[in-house]
């Protein structure tokens, strides 16, 4: 597997007890790696340790071998690691085109312009809806937007955090079209999802949490008949659902 | 099975705008249990809590307690009829002391602790408590002193102060560290051995086992499974929600 981010031994922790207790994680280049697991077993925080919101108390994360933990957040952006935030990011009351625009301020003003057209021909809806406030879009048309924001700086990585969070089953279909298309076009993806099945689905390979440590990890469309996957959700012994016919 | 019924939730609907959040949530919960309510993010556990509670007001539905509708449920007067809760972020007073925030639960009315002051039962008692939960040695000191495992302790304890019959926990292992998980579920069953029953959600999936039986089921705010912990588990629907669609 040729990685582009590899993630060790990762612990962190915000004001009380690690949330994250020895992460280890490879994100193939070029492809959609994404994380599933129970609520609270550490994904988001994860994203947060890549792209530098949160320094982690122990461990490494390297990009294409260099190290990137302990950066600041600007320096990681710098190196091309760019992150979708689980909640709403857009400037309601800017136009969808200046948010895409912010998506690229630390470009010169020749890239961003070139690069911005270079968004528009790939969005329909930042052409489409270019003059209108953010913050009147739905939910999933925001997320695309952001999506598109996301993919100014060309990133190396784009971090993901539940992209389908309050998303409608037919706007949470466009979103993960989105993704798989991106992907189509080059993109690795470190996705983490809630909704293990839509995540896996548009996955390479997958890896499952649970309290802050990955438990599993393999081809995406393998994980979801792991009967162990129920364990790590449901809690308890494992329990193979396949052993009830 | 000659339980008698405590709690009968029948019904119960709650839209927010275009979104059902609780969609005829009907399930009971027998005197003498510890029950479970799970479910995936966003399933309503909490707003069947908050309907529950007073906290919200159902769209539809019925609540009663020991067999007799509650038609305008209001957190205090349930209090006192011996139906009480924790929250997810437990809510104390953070500059009063441990003693006084358990004393003022049970002051009525509360504003004649400030002419009458603290009476010696009611003090007494609640000490007693926080001897119990290991906050003793904290009796006189603010409660922002206390970590956040500690407010929850002190929430729990502020409940008991008004001698409850049914008591709704709201994630108590939340945000809390490995160590004080065993300590609050420790507490969770010897309050449970005094006689008074519970309803748990949590996301904790071991402890709920360990802990929780039988276990209520929801998902898109109507019950999709009910029994003991073995059966909830291995229940594919159960997975199911769990995992998306």
């Amino acid at each position: 597997m040729d990685v582009v981010l590899s993630i060790r031994g990762l612990f962190a922790r915000y004001d009380r007890g690690d949330v994250l207790r020895g992460v280890d994680l490879d994100v193939e280049r070029g492809g959609v790696t994404c994380v599933i697991g129970p609520n609270g077993a550490g994904k988001s925080t994860v994203l947060k340790v890549v792209s530098g919101l949160l320094r982690p108390r122990a461990g490494d994360v390297a990009l294409d071998g260099e190290r990137i933990s302990g950066r600041s957040a600007r320096q990681i952006l710098d190196h091309g690691v760019v992150h979708v935030p689980q909640e709403r990011s857009l400037f309601p009351s800017m136009s969808v085109w200046d948010n895409v625009l912010m998506g690229g301020y630390v470009l010169s003003r020749a890239a961003l312009r070139r690069r911005v057209d270079e968004i528009a021909s790939r969005f329909p809806i930042v052409r489409e809806r270019r003059r209108e406030r953010a913050g009147s879009l739905s939910g999933g048309e925001q997320k695309l937007v952001e999506i598109a924001r996301a993919m100014m700086l060309e990133p190396r990585v784009v971090l993901m955090d539940e992209p389908s969070m309050g998303l409608d089953p037919k706007a949470r279909r466009v979103v993960f079209g989105t993704i798989r298309q991106l992907n189509d076009a080059g993109a690795t993806v470190l996705l983490v999802e809630q909704n293990a099945r839509s995540g896996l689905e548009i996955a390479g390979r997958g890896a499952v949490m649970e309290t802050g440590a990955v438990r599993l990890e393999g081809v995406a469309r393998d994980l979801l008949d792991n009967p162990e996957v129920a364990r790590l959700y449901l809690g308890g012994a494992a329990r193979s659902l396949e052993d009830r016919g | 099975m000659s339980a008698q019924t405590l709690l009968e939730v029948d019904g119960l609907s709650k839209r927010f705008g275009g979104v059902a959040a609780v969609s005829g949530a009907t399930f009971s919960v027998d005197t003498g249990t510890i029950t479970g309510l799970i479910g995936p993010n966003g399933s309503g556990k909490t707003t069947v809590f908050n309907m529950i509670t007073g906290y919200l007001k159902a769209d539809a539905g019925t609540v009663r307690f020991e067999g007799e509708r509650v038609r305008r449920p209001n957190p205090r007067r349930l209090y006192r009829r011996g139906l009480s809760r924790t929250f997810q972020q437990a809510r104390v007073f953070p500059e009063m002391t441990l003693v006084e925030n358990l004393v003022v639960a049970v002051a009525v009315p509360v504003w004649a602790l400030g002419r009458r002051g603290i009476s010696r039962t009611d003090a007494a008692r609640a000490e007693e408590l926080l001897d119990r939960f290991g906050l003793g040695s904290h009796a006189h000191r603010r409660a922002s002193e206390l970590s956040f495992g500690q407010r929850k302790l002190l929430e729990f304890a502020t409940v008991l102060m008004g001698r409850p019959r049914l008591v709704l926990l709201d994630e108590p292992a939340s945000g809390v560290n490995p160590l004080m998980i065993e300590q609050m579920e420790r507490h969770i069953r010897d309050v449970h051995a005094d006689g008074v029953t519970f309803l748990v959600v949590e996301h904790d999936m071991n402890l709920v086992m360990r802990l929780c039986d039988p276990i209520v089921v929801l998902d898109h705010g109507a019950k999709i499974a009910e029994g003991h912990p073995d059966d909830v588990r291995a229940d594919p629907a159960v997975l199911d929600a769990y995992l998306g669609g």
